[in-house]
């Protein structure tokens, strides 16, 4: 017995809806990618800037 | 649909600020299909849709991928703090997206085949209660099996069948390729998807199908293999062996490494295919088997964790689905069928593969063609189809002509980069066939690993060397610890070595305090610590080591030890978790020293 039409739509929504989610993850996860990078060089740049500072201050 | 939960896909990492108010990412779904492509048909109209949004997504993927990727090497030089570890994970969360995504791809396949066989029968609007629901899902069930296995042996690699024993299993598989099942079931496998530095539990295949036919209650210990475009798994009517259906490459991949552990593990879940017919109580049962079997070897610290060297890159295949290339091919009178995305020409046995393992598989055996195309030519000129059959690659196989095969003209030669052949009579084929092509004559094991050499990749040997030196133990391989509290998924993705030495060190620290304690920590702690300066877990060790030795225990510890009797058992007990410790450590002289010292110890005893 063949599957019916309405049972296929429905696989067919399933997949829909798993593509959704991970169309939602794929941009999440491209955030998140930003977020840690922005973060690292954020600390990176403010250690620079305190060496910096105390550099100064030593001078 | 809880795999494929929202929770699970969305990272749970802070959200970017300036991102929060970002919309929701266009969904190429709900685009409208193109006018020319319309066909009337509301479901045919949906599934081509969904196609173009695979497609997208697939493509999508793999820019998130690269993104990782370029992320990971820019961040991951150690100089900038411990943020590439959150790399890691979202690395690891992509991996389970992108096998969500060949689920998808592997079931859309499966429904839009259904869907243009224009078979589809009425629909149904009649409510049903939830126990008509079961026996009619059990109905559609057993139906869908012999309508699967029927659709199977059009598809399916049929012929003379050959029965092997794997590990005291009956393996029953296609005679041409039970040698490579043979040796796909018993070699220890690291998941597809690793990087350079990353680190794997080894998998072996026949563990987890072993176990996944104990959980459906086999009775025999019997496998049949078929290979076809879907993975399934199921028992035989009679409940005397178990049935899995791969697809090829899965089995013939001769790189290793290229099993892909998870979807191995979702396939033993059943939550791969779909094709498994099991209530969730019986795949649960299935699981907890699987993975006492999967990961007996880390249970009892007998695992090897591996950590994957750069060069090892190389030797993974990534690329995209010609499902052009093969309709070309077809269009000049090939017989056969669609295997799934690849075209499967099995009269005159000529295959057209964009299958790596496949063609090395022949190649391996010294058999048949392989060739290499121009892949931006073919990227170009035939629109190529990324996404689920990520493991494809740009190669053309051709079959020996003493399996039948007629004279073919192949309309690939303007494609072709690289022709390698094995033997005399593929040499003549392609000679006649594309007179203008260079080709690579491969006539032995050796000229085949200079081939690859000179291609900068490792041999097998080299591989399995490179994996199994000794020396280089400290460099490339350690010893899981012991664990009995494994997760079922993921474990080889998300225990790395740091993460290990870690635990151990963290580990270290307890059966430290733990021997103290055993040994009256009260009386001991600071004065005996202090007398002979112990500041860590091997100064303890040497120091106990020495005692034991000499077997002169200081006179507080004798005290303790005479006040106690049982406090050397404990302390031996405690002395074996040493030598783990060590080991785990990776200090396997030291290991072994303290293994004679307490055997020694025991013995005096």
């Amino acid at each position: 017995m063949a599957k019916t039409k309405e049972e296929l739509a429905k696989q067919l929504d399933n997949i829909e809806t798993k593509l959704t989610l991970l169309k939602e993850s794929f941009a999440a996860i491209k955030r998140n990618v930003r977020v840690i990078k922005k973060q690292v060089y954020a600390k990176r740049d403010s250690k620079e800037i305190l060496k910096l500072k105390n550099k100064i201050a030593s001078l | 649909m809880s795999e494929y939960s929202k929770a699970q896909f969305i990272s749970t990492m802070a959200a970017d600020e300036e991102e929060a108010g970002s919309p929701r990412p266009e969904m190429s779904m709900n685009r409208e299909v193109s006018a020319s492509r319309e066909t009337g048909d509301p479901l045919k109209d949906k599934a081509a849709t969904l196609e173009v949004a695979l497609t997208e997504t697939g493509q999508e993927a793999r820019e998130v991928e690269e993104l990782l990727r370029e992320t990971g090497c820019e961040l991951g030089d150690g100089k900038l703090g411990p943020e590439p570890a959150a790399i890691d994970l979202l690395e690891f969360e992509m991996c389970q997206n992108v096998d969500a995504l060949n689920a998808a791809g592997v079931e859309f396949n499966r429904v839009k085949s259904e869907i243009e066989r224009d078979d589809v029968g009425p629909e149904v609007e009649q409510a049903i209660s939830p126990g008509q629901q079961l026996e009619a899902t059990n109905d559609t069930a057993s139906n869908l099996g012999k309508e699967e296995k029927e659709r199977q042996q059009e598809s399916i690699w049929s012929g003379e069948t050959k029965t092997i024993q794997v590990d005291n299993v009956n393996i029953t598989a296609s005679k041409n390729f039970s040698e490579a099942i043979s040796g796909f079931l018993s070699t220890l496998h690291l998941p597809e998807r690793l990087y350079a530095g990353d680190r794997a539990a080894p998998i072996k295949p026949i563990d987890v199908y072993a176990a996944i036919a104990e959980g459906l209650g086999v009775k025999g210990k019997n496998i049949v293999f078929e290979i076809g475009d879907a993975s399934f798994i199921d028992k035989t009517e009679d409940g005397q062996s178990l049935i899995v259906c791969l697809s090829k490459f899965q089995i013939t991949s001769p790189r290793g490494g290229l099993l892909d552990t998870l979807s191995l593990n979702s396939l033993a879940l059943g939550n791969n295919s779909g094709k498994v017919r099991m209530d969730k109580a019986a795949r649960e049962d299935i699981a907890s088997q699987t993975k006492d079997r999967v990961f007996g070897r880390a249970r009892y610290g007998e695992a090897l964790g591996y950590q994957i060297p750069a060069e090892r890159q190389r030797a993974y295949y990534r690329g995209v689905n010609y499902k052009k290339l093969g309709e070309v091919a077809k269009s000049q009178n090939f017989k056969g069928g669609n295997s799934d995305s690849l075209l499967a020409i099995l009269e005159p046995t000529v295959w057209v593969y964009s299958d790596p393992g496949m063609a090395e598989s022949f190649g391996g055996k010294g058999e048949g063609v392989v060739f290499k195309l121009k892949k931006q030519d073919v990227d170009q000129d035939f629109k190529t189809e990324p996404g689920w059959q990520r493991w494809t690659n740009n190669e053309v196989m051709i079959q020996p002509p003493d399996d039948g095969a007629k004279e073919f003209n192949i309309p690939l030669g303007q494609y072709v980069e690289e022709v390698i052949v094995f033997d005399e009579e593929g040499d003549k084929m392609v000679g006649d066939l594309l007179p203008d092509v260079s080709r690579t004559f491969l006539k032995t094991k050796e000229e085949g690993e200079q081939y690859l050499k000179s291609n900068g990749e490792m041999t097998d040997d080299e591989l399995e060397k490179y994996y199994n030196d000794p020396n280089k133990l400290d460099r490339y391989c350690r010893p899981l610890p012991k664990n009995d509290q494994l997760a079922f998924l993921g474990i080889d993705d998300t225990m790395g070595y740091e993460e290990c030495r870690q635990k151990m060190q963290e580990k270290s620290v307890q059966i430290k305090d733990e021997i103290l304690s055993a040994l009256g920590r009260s009386a001991l702690d600071n004065k005996w610590a202090t007398m002979y300066g112990i500041r860590n877990l091997k100064e303890l060790v040497m120091v106990l080591h020495n005692h034991e030795q000499n077997f002169r225990l200081p006179p507080e510890v004798k005290k303790v030890v005479e006040q106690r009797p049982g406090v050397i058992v404990e302390v031996v007990e405690k002395y074996e978790q040493l030598c783990d410790v060590e080991r785990l450590l990776g200090n396997f002289d030291r290991q072994q020293q303290l293994r004679a010292a307490a055997e020694k110890f025991k013995k005096q005893v």
